[in-house]
């Protein structure tokens, strides 16, 4: 019992490991929304971020949290630029199933 | 001690389960929820591992402004579930794949695994030193990674410019009073002074 | 770990007591107003939408644009904090890294003026 309540490294590597299956399954098994792709997405970089601080905190080095800063400005940047692009594309196509989407291969 | 265990199994739970109903959520207005839900717990679970501002900012930013862009995004286009109409097949060994990779690595994690010796020697700065995680953050971003910076900098520029440039309509025709434009006029612009014989016209 | 819990522990007592507040007005209100509903009252009530209807098309791309713009200066504003705790010991330096910052992010900003972007029209 002792054990467990314990909180080691492994165990946030655990909760990041599974965040980012989760993630993953998203992608590829939800396909028919995007918006709830670029949720996934969200997800995945949670996942990320809770690796890069859980090694930055148990390796007592800064790195980590300095690159979580710029994880989080890539991805709300990214959310921004995806979330347009659906905008923009459903504003011509009336649609944002994936499917759809091959159009934009053009 | 149990106090500190207890909260990480809480948070962590809490995380895993709202991703999980972030993802099967029927309605996208409620994966949206989920997700703000999510983002809470993992600041949550930031906080637990000492990175304060960190967990703050995710706060911030990602319940404060990005999970609010997927609400107006869901509610402005209002995606409704569909049917596939064709199944790619090797779309779904993706996860099985990369869920096995994690699942062996879980189990090298949980089987007595850890750090080589040198990798404490390896320290960038101290913990130790009594500053707080805002000051410990802020000594290193600006100077250290300052290139980063810069580039973090360059990176929002060209989402502002490429939201608007997606977005923007053609700005309709308006017709705005510019208060400056009429008191600049000069009148021989405006005004034209014939001298119009009489029975020719002008 | 336990200063953190320590220092934390101000934060629970303030959402306990807050939760105890909110709950307590909520199931007072409940236990002792009169109830008297009949259909009339019970429909959603939603100011300036019809609540039985299509929700696309009411919110306009414009609050969209607002919001991402919202997200940039969001962002732009997290970077400052640690930057405004640390400033004595960063030097000239990181000041004028975030001056560079702060002209990169107003460019953005002086483009998106020009483009009306923040026009309401």
């Amino acid at each position: 019992m002792n054990q467990l309540l314990t909180i080691g490294l492994s165990h946030y590597l655990c909760v990041g490991g599974l965040l980012f299956i989760i993630g993953i399954m998203g992608i590829c098994l939800n396909r028919t929304n995007v918006i709830l792709m670029l949720m996934a997405v969200e997800v995945i970089l949670l996942a990320v971020s809770l690796n890069f601080i859980a090694f930055s905190a148990f390796l007592f080095d800064l790195m980590g949290q300095v690159f979580v800063f710029f994880v989080l400005t890539v991805g709300a940047a990214e959310t921004a630029i995806g979330l347009a692009i659906l905008v923009a594309f459903f504003r011509n196509q009336g649609t944002v199933s994936v499917q759809d989407m091959e159009k934009l291969k053009g | 001690m149990v106090i500190f265990g207890m909260m990480f199994y809480l948070f962590a739970g809490l995380t895993l389960l709202s991703a999980f109903l972030t993802l099967i959520a029927r309605a996208p207005v409620h994966s949206a929820l989920w997700l703000i839900f999510m983002f809470l717990n993992g600041a949550g679970l930031f906080v637990l591992l000492g990175s304060e501002l960190l967990a703050m900012i995710f706060v911030i930013v990602y319940v404060g402004a990005v999970a609010v862009l997927f609400l107006f995004v869901v509610m402005m286009i209002k995606p409704q579930r569909e049917v596939l109409k064709k199944e790619i097949k090797w779309y779904k060994r993706i996860p099985v794949l990369i869920g096995i990779f994690f699942g062996s690595e879980m189990v090298f994690i949980l089987g007595g695994w850890s750090f080589v010796p040198v990798a404490s020697t390896l320290d960038q700065l101290p913990s130790r030193v009594q500053i707080s995680n805002t000051t410990a953050i802020g000594n290193i971003l600006y100077t250290h990674y300052a290139v980063l910076f810069e580039i973090a900098g360059f990176i929002l520029l060209g989402a502002m410019v490429g939201a608007i440039v997606l977005t923007k309509r053609a700005p309709k025709e308006r017709y705005r009073q510019k208060m400056s434009d009429q008191v600049l006029e000069k009148k021989k612009n405006r005004i034209k002074i014939c001298h119009v014989d009489i029975r020719k016209g002008v | 770990m336990q200063t953190l819990l320590r220092e934390y522990f101000c934060l629970v007592v303030f959402f306990g007591i807050s939760l105890f507040i909110s709950s307590f007005m909520v199931l007072l209100a409940f236990l002792r107003a009169k109830q008297n509903p009949y259909p009339e009252k019970l429909t959603p009530y939603e100011c300036g939408f019809d609540p039985f209807d299509d929700m696309s098309h009411k919110f306009d791309v414009r609050f969209y644009l607002v919001a991402i713009l919202f997200i940039i200066f969001d962002i732009e504003v997290a970077f400052l904090f640690p930057w405004a705790i640390s400033l004595g010991e960063i030097g000239v330096f990181g000041f004028v890294s975030m001056m560079v910052f702060l002209g990169i992010l107003t460019v953005g900003f002086l483009y998106e003026w020009k483009k009306g972007a923040l026009d309401w029209e």
